[in-house]
């Protein structure tokens, strides 16, 4: 008789031969084809089908009789409402970024009283780029705060997309904000070191690919987004910028979404090691102040009035 | 007897699998852990049923030497 079983992390020839040597080793088995996400078994009637799928577990694959179906956004939002329990971390990411976020708006606030009025011109110069900066720095500490608050077994797929994701979003946010207001040199070399710092550390998971992936991710962003304002700088760049933002915002949360799906409710053997609150806020802080001190104190292209 | 020997070309979760599989199903071996993201695996074998040459043949065996 056949049996299909659902197999859908297949990824490398490495998987492949696990999954062949444990199935050359099951007795009862004429033949077998594993194809990219299940695998065909013909077999005798001596050995059940929850045994061949116990087979593949056994090499700590997820495996099943039926497909994988993934839930849809709304169908995820609802188990979010009615589940909250198996939300804890999630719904955390969305609280401590708000709060993140406020925080820092309200240290710039103070700063601003205590030290920056005095600079000429502060807020028409500033004041847009230091909201877009708080919000860029708020989003990416919360990516990476999400990535890290779980340790689990990840392919190398979902590795490197971790990595790539935050690297060149993180560079591309960050970088435009500097390019805007230090000009093209200095925004790309902020840029490309938080991108490619911020892609190393959350490609890891996955080991040297994650993190070659994550890094040239981050060279990738951390240029193209001081480009872009630079180039836009004459075109309505302030109009561009909320869009922008918000397009890089919605990249962020579809990848804590994704890794959910795919790490946390389909993974296995995953433990959760969130980082605490006031650490994740001191962090966020320093980044903070030292990117002000470059919009601020950094040299200025031409253009911009260097 | 305790070692730890450089791996090549382990990128996965799945490669760690393949060279501890490998070597458990020798005799002699005692324990065995592999890491893609060090490249490297740790052998804790009895000296007397196997030799370190033959854990390397293992390795070497399902291509990661």
């Amino acid at each position: 008789m056949k049996t299909t079983i659902y197999v859908p992390d297949i990824e490398c020839d490495s998987c492949v031969r696990i999954i062949k040597k444990a199935l050359d080793k099951t007795e009862g088995i004429d033949s077998f084809a594993i194809k990219q996400d299940h695998i065909e078994i013909m077999h005798g009637e001596n050995i059940k089908q929850d045994d061949l799928v116990d087979v593949i577990k056994s090499k700590r694959f997820r495996a099943s009789l039926e497909p994988f179906d993934r839930k849809t956004v709304s169908e995820r939002i609802r188990d979010m409402r009615e589940n909250k329990h198996k939300y804890g971390i999630e719904l955390k990411v969305f609280s401590y970024a708000i709060s993140i976020f406020l925080m820092l708006c309200a240290l710039d606030a103070i700063a601003y009283f205590l030290f920056l009025k005095n600079i000429p011109d502060f807020i028409p110069r500033y004041g847009w780029w230091i909201f877009y900066l708080n919000i860029s720095v708020s989003t990416t500490a919360m990516g990476i705060w999400h990535t890290l608050a779980y340790r689990a077994k990840v392919t190398c797929m979902v590795g490197m997309m971790i990595g790539m994701t935050i690297g060149m979003q993180s560079g591309m946010m960050i970088g435009a904000v500097i390019g805007a207001t230090n000009g093209f040199f200095i925004g790309s070399m902020t840029g490309m070191l938080i991108g490619t710092i911020v892609g190393a550390i959350t490609g890891r998971c996955c080991g040297v690919m994650g993190i070659m992936e994550g890094m040239m991710a981050g060279v990738m962003g951390g240029t193209m987004g001081p480009m872009i304002t630079v180039m836009m700088f004459s075109d309505h760049v302030l109009i561009f910028m909320p869009f922008y933002i918000a397009i890089n915002v919605a990249i962020l949360w579809g990848l804590s979404f994704m890794l959910y799906e795919e790490v946390v409710e389909y993974g296995e053997s995953v433990e959760k090691k969130p980082t605490d609150f006031a650490t994740l806020a001191s962090i966020t802080i320093i980044a903070t102040v030292l990117l002000m001190m470059i919009i601020l104190y950094a040299p200025k292209s031409i253009f911009i009035g260097g | 007897m305790n070692t730890t020997i450089k791996t090549k070309g382990m990128h996965c979760t799945s490669c760690e699998m393949l060279v501890q599989d490998a070597l458990e199903d020798e005799n002699g071996i005692i324990d065995v852990k592999a890491s893609f993201k060090d490249n490297e695996v740790e052998v804790k074998f009895d000296e007397s049923k196997i030799s370190l040459d033959k854990i390397k043949e293992v390795i070497k065996g399902e291509g990661f030497l």
